[in-house]
C-alpha cells in the first residue's frame, strides 16, 4: 500500500479506536464552576460554556461522526448500487434509468441535502437521510460504469447460455466482480459523508443543541471566537483528519483494487 | 454549432422538469401535515387551517400543480411565510450577493490555482512540489466553514482585524442599483464604503475560493506535467526556445483548456459551499437564504431558492458547455 494509504488506513482506524473508546467513558458533565477554560493540565484542551471537558464532548463525536459516516454511506448503496447494476446490464432500462440519475445530479449535493432536510425536518436522522440520498447517484453511476466494463465477459455469458435468470446472473456473477471498485467507492464516500453531514449540523439543522456532534460544535464555538477560540480547533482539526483518512484510504483502495488503474501502473 | 446549442438546450429539460417537480412536491412530501410543521404542535385549528389555505393545500392536487406551473413561468413564488415579502423580491435581493461573492472567490481560485498548479507540474518530486500538493489535496478535506471559523480568528480577531461580518458596515447607507456592493459603493462615488466593501469581501472570499483551488491546482498539475511530455515540447526545446517561452507559449496553452472547464464546473462547489460560507460571514446571499428558509419550514421560500439555485447551476454548466465547444470543434460533433 502506498505511503498515504497507510497514513488514510492509521488516521481512519484512529476514528474508529475513538468510536470504540467512547463507550467505555462516560458523557462530559456540566460544571459551572469551570465555564471556557483555556486548555489547562486538568483539562487538555479546555472546556466548553458550560464548564464540559472539550476532549471528552469530541471522543463522544468520534461515535456519532463514525456512525454518521456509515449510514448515509450504507443507504447510498444500498439503493444506488442495484439501480446502476441494473442500469449498465439491461440496455432497454439503461436510458430512462440514467435520465432519472441525472436528475438527481442535477443539483449540487450538498443544495439537495438541504432540500431534503427542509421536506423532513431537522435532526440528525433526517440530516443522515439526506446525506444518503446525495450519495445515491454516485453508487448509481460507478456501478453502472462497472456492469457496462464488465458486459460481454465470458463468466456472464456462460450462465446466461445455461439459462441462468437475469437477477442471478445480477447478484452471483456481476455484483462479486464489481465489489473492490464498489467498496473503494463506499470508503471514499464515508469521507463525504463526514462532511456533509458536519456542514449540516454545523447549520444548526442536526436537531437539538448539545449533541456532541463536531459539525454542532463548531456552530456553537463560533459565538465564542473572541472569548474561547480554544473551542474551535479540537472538532476541526478531528473533522479534517477524518475526512482525510477516508478519502486517503478510499484512493488507495482503489488503486489497488481497481483492476482499470492496475492495467495503467 | 446552433445544432449543439439546440441539442444542449433540450438537454436541460428533463433536470429542469424534475426540479420543478421537486419543487411541487416538496409540500406533499412533508411527513404529517405541513402547516403543523411550520406552526407547531400548538397551534390552534383555525391557525392551521389559514395556512393551508395560504400554502393552496385545500384545493385538489390538480388544480394546486396547476396553479404552480403557471406562477413557475411568471417567477412568482409566492409570499414569504415568516417575512410576508414576496419570494421573487427577496431572492432579487440575495442573488446579486451571492454573484458577487462567488464572482471573486472564482477569480480568486483561478488566480491561486493556476500559477501553483505550474509550479508544482515544473518542478515534480521537489519541495515545494510536496507540499503544493500535501495543501490541495488537504483542501479537499477540510471543511469549509471550519478553514471560515479559522480565518475569521487568524485574520478577523487576530492579525489584521479584517471585518467578517455582513457585506457594509451597518451604519453606511448605500443607494442599491446593481445590487453588487462594489458596484454601487462606486456609483454611488463613496470611496470609503467601496474600501469597507473590499475588505468585507476578503474573508468570505478566500474560504469560498480556497476548495475550487485547490482542484484546480491538482488539475493543472497533471494537465502541465502531461504537456510537458509531450513531442512538441521536446521540439520546442531543440529549436532553442527559453525555458519561459517553451513553458507558457507551448505547454501552458494546451494544459489549459480541460483546466478551464473544470473551472466552470466548480459552480456547484461554490453554489454548495456559499451555503456554509454565508453563514460563517453573515453574508446575505441566496445560501444563507435557503438555510434560514430550511430552518424555519418556510416553504415558499425554500422553493423559490431552490428553483433559483438550480436554474443558476444548469445556465453555468450550459455556458461551460459552450465556451468547450467553441474551444474545441471536437465537441460539437454527436458522438
Amino acid at each position: 500500500m502506498s505511503r498515504s494509504g497507510r497514513i488514510g488506513l492509521g488516521l481512519a482506524g484512529a476514528a474508529l479506536t475513538a468510536a470504540l473508546l467512547s463507550l467505555f467513558f462516560p458523557a462530559p458533565v456540566p460544571d459551572l464552576l469551570s465555564v471556557l477554560e483555556p486548555p489547562s493540565r486538568q483539562h487538555w484542551l479546555g472546556t466548553d460554556d458550560l464548564g464540559r471537558d472539550l476532549l471528552a464532548r469530541l471522543l463522544q463525536g468520534a461515535r456519532l461522526t463514525v456512525l454518521l459516516a456509515c449510514l448515509p454511506a450504507a443507504c447510498g448503496a444500498l439503493v444506488g448500487i442495484p439501480l446502476g447494476l441494473v442500469s449498465g446490464s439491461s440496455p432497454r432500462l439503461d436510458p430512462w434509468l440514467t435520465r432519472l440519475c441525472d436528475v438527481l445530479l442535477a443539483l449540487p449535493a450538498l443544495l439537495l441535502a438541504l432540500v431534503v432536510v427542509g421536506i423532513l425536518g431537522t435532526g440528525l436522522t433526517q440530516v443522515a437521510c439526506a446525506v444518503g440520498l446525495v450519495s445515491v447517484p454516485v453508487f448509481w453511476r460507478q456501478s453502472r460504469a462497472e456492469a457496462l466494463r464488465l458486459s460481454g465477459r465470458e463468466f456472464l455469458l456462460a450462465p446466461r447460455v445455461l439459462g441462468v435468470g437475469g437477477v442471478r446472473i445480477l447478484i452471483r456473477h456481476l455484483l462479486p466482480n464489481a465489489t473492490p471498485a464498489l467498496l473503494a467507492l463506499a470508503t471514499a464516500q464515508m469521507g463525504a459523508a463526514v462532511l456533509e453531514v458536519a456542514g449540516l449540523s454545523f447549520l444548526g439543522l442536526g436537531g437539538e443543541p448539545g449533541v456532541p456532534e463536531w459539525g454542532s460544535m463548531l456552530g456553537e464555538a463560533r459565538n465564542q471566537v473572541y472569548s474561547a477560540p480554544w473551542l474551535l480547533f479540537g472538532p476541526g482539526v478531528c473533522l479534517a483528519l477524518a475526512v482525510l483518512g477516508f478519502t486517503l484510504l478510499g484512493d488507495a483502495l482503489r488503486e489497488r483494487l481497481d483492476p482499470r488503474l492496475q492495467a495503467t501502473r | 454549432m446552433a445544432r449543439f446549442l439546440t441539442r444542449r438546450i433540450a438537454a436541460l429539460f428533463p433536470s429542469l422538469l424534475g426540479v420543478a417537480l421537486l419543487g411541487f412536491l416538496m409540500v406533499h412530501l412533508v411527513p404529517g401535515d405541513p402547516a403543523r410543521a411550520y406552526l407547531g404542535e400548538r397551534a390552534t385549528p383555525q391557525a392551521l387551517a389559514a395556512l393551508r389555505a395560504r400554502l393552496g393545500l385545500d384545493h385538489p392536487l390538480a388544480v394546486q400543480a396547476w396553479g404552480y406551473a403557471g406562477r413557475l413561468v411568471r417567477g412568482d413564488f409566492g409570499t414569504s411565510l415568516r417575512t410576508l415579502q414576496p419570494v421573487s423580491e427577496e431572492l432579487g435581493r440575495v442573488v446579486p450577493a451571492t454573484i458577487e461573492l462567488a464572482a471573486v472567490a472564482l477569480l480568486l481560485a483561478v488566480l491561486l490555482g493556476i500559477p501553483l498548479g505550474v509550479a508544482a507540474a515544473l518542478k515534480p518530486g521537489s519541495g515545494m512540489d510536496l507540499g503544493i500538493s500535501a495543501v490541495s489535496v488537504l483542501g479537499l478535506a477540510l471543511p469549509v466553514f471550519w478553514l471560515g471559523l479559522m480565518l475569521t480568528w487568524a485574520l478577523g480577531v487576530h492579525g489584521p482585524g479584517l471585518p467578517f461580518d455582513g457585506r457594509l458596515a451597518p451604519e453606511r447607507e448605500i443607494p442599491m442599483k446593481t445590487g453588487l456592493m462594489l458596484a454601487d459603493t462606486l456609483l454611488a462615488g463613496d470611496g470609503e464604503a467601496f474600501r469597507d466593501a473590499l475588505a468585507r469581501l476578503v474573508l468570505p472570499a478566500l474560504t469560498l475560493a480556497f476548495v475550487p483551488a485547490a482542484m484546480l491546482c491538482r488539475m493543472t498539475r497533471s494537465q502541465m506535467r502531461e504537456a510537458m511530455a509531450e513531442p512538441y515540447v521536446l521540439a520546442a526545446r531543440a529549436r532553442g526556445l527559453s525555458p519561459a517561452r517553451v513553458v507558457w507559449a507551448h505547454a501552458f496553452p494546451n494544459a489549459l483548456v480541460p483546466v478551464l472547464t473544470s473551472a466552470g464546473l466548480q459552480a456547484g462547489a461554490l453554489l454548495g459551499g456559499a451555503a456554509l460560507t454565508e453563514t460563517v460571514f453573515s453574508w446575505p446571499g441566496i445560501g444563507r437564504y435557503l438555510v434560514e428558509a430550511v430552518r424555519n419550514r418556510d416553504f415558499p421560500a425554500l422553493q423559490g431558492a431552490l428553483v433559483a439555485a438550480a436554474l443558476a447551476f444548469l445556465l453555468v454548466n450550459l455556458l461551460v458547455d459552450l465556451a468547450y465547444a467553441a474551444a474545441d470543434p471536437r465537441i460539437r460533433r454527436p458522438a
